[in-house]
């Protein structure tokens, strides 16, 4: 079964080249804009990862993070952060908050599929090839 | 009496005449000594009771000195000053009342009854007739020659002394500019004279600065007698090694960090500079000295790293579309089949991969610097990250065609480090140094231990860096050589700042012939080892 990817991202340019990347390598990619419209989106279909951006309005990805966390339906999904956000203690909120991982923008679109696949297998929850 | 001629004739340049005469700023000024020694030297040589230095303005004549004369100016119609400064040369009138172009002007016909005159003109070093040195009496008499000759000398004299005088308000008027340009400076400057170094003058931003709010000779001297003068590290410096001292001995000092202790204890660092004020003789006159106090250098340096991070964050946005675009366009071989299409998109990829890495780069300087970058240390073998160094480095080598090899030492002690900082680092100076090997040679990593410490040694040949540049290598955007290679200028700094953030130091040594060496020192982890 080709694994799911939940996006939330709110710029559109960023979405698309994303969504090209992750299908590219093998993954089926649900894009949204904010981390409101993403706990919405869960409901309608469990994903395998969540990708979340940083700053988004209505909800920014740390609140979305945390409220993922707090619901036990969805606390298993692994949530990593893809975010120009670097700094010591913002990779350090993203963790606290339940993240899986943190992947640095610009992120290489020819890797990025690795990358997420590289962080499930260390959580013991294989993403598997297309 | 009747006015039977009323004389208004001006001479040919009385426009210009009349400007520069303002240009003297003397009119309607008080009387001053000087002046009027000349006019009783005049009275005294000529044997009259009354002796004028007179100044021609449009309407009046005015009475710079005067002597046995009560009147401080007249009108100057008709008046025999105006027509000396026509006439260009010494007049003499001998019976003022018998001579109907004079008869008329109120010092004749009124109540001072002048009759005799003798003046010789003032006359400028532009070609002015200004005023006059002028004799007057109320009886009519003649000069004997001499007279008239001393006469025209003393009026030599009075135009040097105007010419002195224009000079002197004008010196005035340039150290009142100076003043205020200097007042209006943010950064505090101190004027000093040679040979004692004592303090002409401190603008507004000087005075502020020491808190010592004087222009006054004496109190500057008993101040700058109690100030202290530290080096950085808190060593005393003694006068004469003081900037001041240093530039009145010919020094221009470029800036250097020092801490000045005010006589209220008040200490402060600050970055001086200094230089030797040169007459046109050559010689050291005085000096400037100029400050900056840096107490808020770190607030400053906090908000530059604090834009730079906004910077390169707003950056990143929009270079992460780009680039996924552009690689996405390149990976698929069908989506630009035209080989020069692949080409162009090839080279927009370079230029955004390599935005990307300054601007990286730039924020990790920037984080580094703001203690803001993230760690996560763990013990590790150097073999483990020089392997992940070769691999990091390789391509590149290969582009450059230099060879990099790495050895290292089996009795190493471990490290404990963040790998991907060490890697970073290690790999900064590896890619500086496969850009400035020639072609063909090899960039050899090896490696040793000594007591507390290992190092890496990143050894290489090609262009040797001059010594003068060896101190500036770390800086921010310096670049070894002109390689023209696509450096950021900021590699090295990092390598730097995530050494020493781990507790280590980097160095580095050229010789033309046995080439350079980076040595990067990490803190051994002893613990069972």
């Amino acid at each position: 079964m080709t694994p799911l990817i939940l996006m939330a991202e709110d710029d559109p340019d960023i979405q698309l080249v994303a969504r090209l990347a992750l299908k590219r390598a093998g993954f089926r990619v649900e894009a949204v804009a904010n981390g409101r419209l993403l706990l919405e989106q869960v409901q309608v279909e469990r994903p395998d990862v969540i990708l979340l951006d940083w700053m988004m309005p209505e909800m920014d990805g740390p609140e979305a993070c945390a409220r993922l966390k707090a619901d036990p339906l969805t606390a298993d999904i692994p949530v990593i952060f893809v975010t120009s956000k670097s700094q010591a203690s913002e990779v350090q909120t993203g963790r606290a908050a339940g993240a899986a991982g943190h992947l640095l923008k610009p992120f290489d679109a020819l890797k990025i599929g690795d990358d997420i696949r590289h962080i499930l297998d260390r959580l013991g929850k294989p993403a598997g090839q297309a | 009496m009747p006015n039977p001629i009323l004389d208004r004739r001006v001479p040919a340049d009385e426009f210009a005449r009349l400007q520069a005469l303002e240009g003297y700023h003397i009119l309607a000024t008080p009387a001053e000594p000087a002046f009027d020694d000349l006019a009783a030297l005049a009275a005294r040589i000529t044997g009259t009771p009354i002796a004028l230095v007179t100044l021609v303005g449009g309407d009046r004549v005015w009475f710079k000195a005067r002597v046995g004369l009560d009147e401080a100016d007249t009108s100057r119609p008709m008046f025999f000053c105006a027509r000396a400064i026509l006439a260009r040369d010494l007049l003499v009138v001998a019976d003022a009342a018998r001579d109907e172009q004079f008869s008329g002007h109120e010092l004749v016909a009124g109540e001072a009854h002048i009759r005799f005159y003798a003046g010789v003109p003032l006359v400028s070093p532009a070609g002015h007739g200004l005023g006059t040195l002028c004799v007057l009496d109320r009886v009519p008499r003649s000069l004997t020659s001499e007279q008239q000759s001393a006469l025209t000398t003393l009026a030599r004299q009075a135009m040097h002394l105007l010419e002195l005088r224009r000079l002197q308000v004008q010196c005035q008027e340039q150290e009142q500019q100076l003043v205020t340009i200097l007042d209006a400076l943010p950064s505090p400057v101190i004027l000093v004279d040679a040979p004692e170094a004592h303090i002409v003058f401190q603008n507004r931003a000087a005075r502020e600065a020491l808190g010592w709010d004087t222009n006054d000779p004496d109190e500057l001297t008993l101040f700058w007698r109690a100030m202290q003068v530290l080096t950085a590290d808190g060593d005393v410096v003694p006068p004469e090694r003081w900037p001041a001292r240093r530039a009145l001995r010919g020094e221009s000092l470029a800036l250097e960090s020092l801490v000045f202790v005010v006589p209220n204890g008040r200490r402060f660092p600050v970055l001086s500079g200094a230089a030797p004020i040169i007459d046109d003789a050559g010689s050291v006159v005085g000096a400037v000295v100029g400050f900056q106090n840096v107490t808020h250098g770190p607030e400053m340096n906090r908000l530059k790293d604090d834009f730079i991070a906004l910077v390169s964050h707003e950056l990143r946005t929009p270079l992460t579309s780009m680039r996924g675009s552009l690689q996405l366009l390149m990976a698929d071989e069908h989506a630009v089949p035209n080989p020069e299409f692949r080409q162009l998109v090839d080279v927009a990829l370079d230029n955004t991969n390599r935005l990307v890495r300054m601007v990286n780069d730039t924020l990790d300087v920037a984080q580094i610097e703001a203690g803001r970058m993230p760690v996560h240390v763990r013990r590790t073998a150097l073999a483990d990250v020089l392997t992940l160094v070769i691999n990091t480095v390789q391509a590149q080598a290969g582009a450059h065609r230099v060879l990099v090899e790495a050895e290292v030492s089996p009795d190493l002690p471990p490290v404990t480090i963040d790998v991907d900082r060490i890697v970073q680092a290690i790999s900064n100076v590896v890619a500086g140094a496969i850009k400035s090997a020639s072609a063909g040679t090899t960039v050899r990593i090896d490696t040793a231990s000594s007591g507390a410490s290992v190092s890496i040694h990143v050894r290489y040949l090609g262009a040797s860096i001059p010594e003068a540049d060896l101190p500036r290598v770390f800086d921010k955007f310096h670049q070894i050589g002109r390689s023209g290679d696509q450096g950021t200028g900021l590699g090295l700094t990092i390598a730097k700042a995530l050494v020493e953030q781990h507790g280590g130091r980097i160095s580095v040594m050229s010789q033309p012939v046995e080439g350079t060496t980076f040595t990067i020192e990490l803190p051994a982890d002893r613990q069972g080892a």
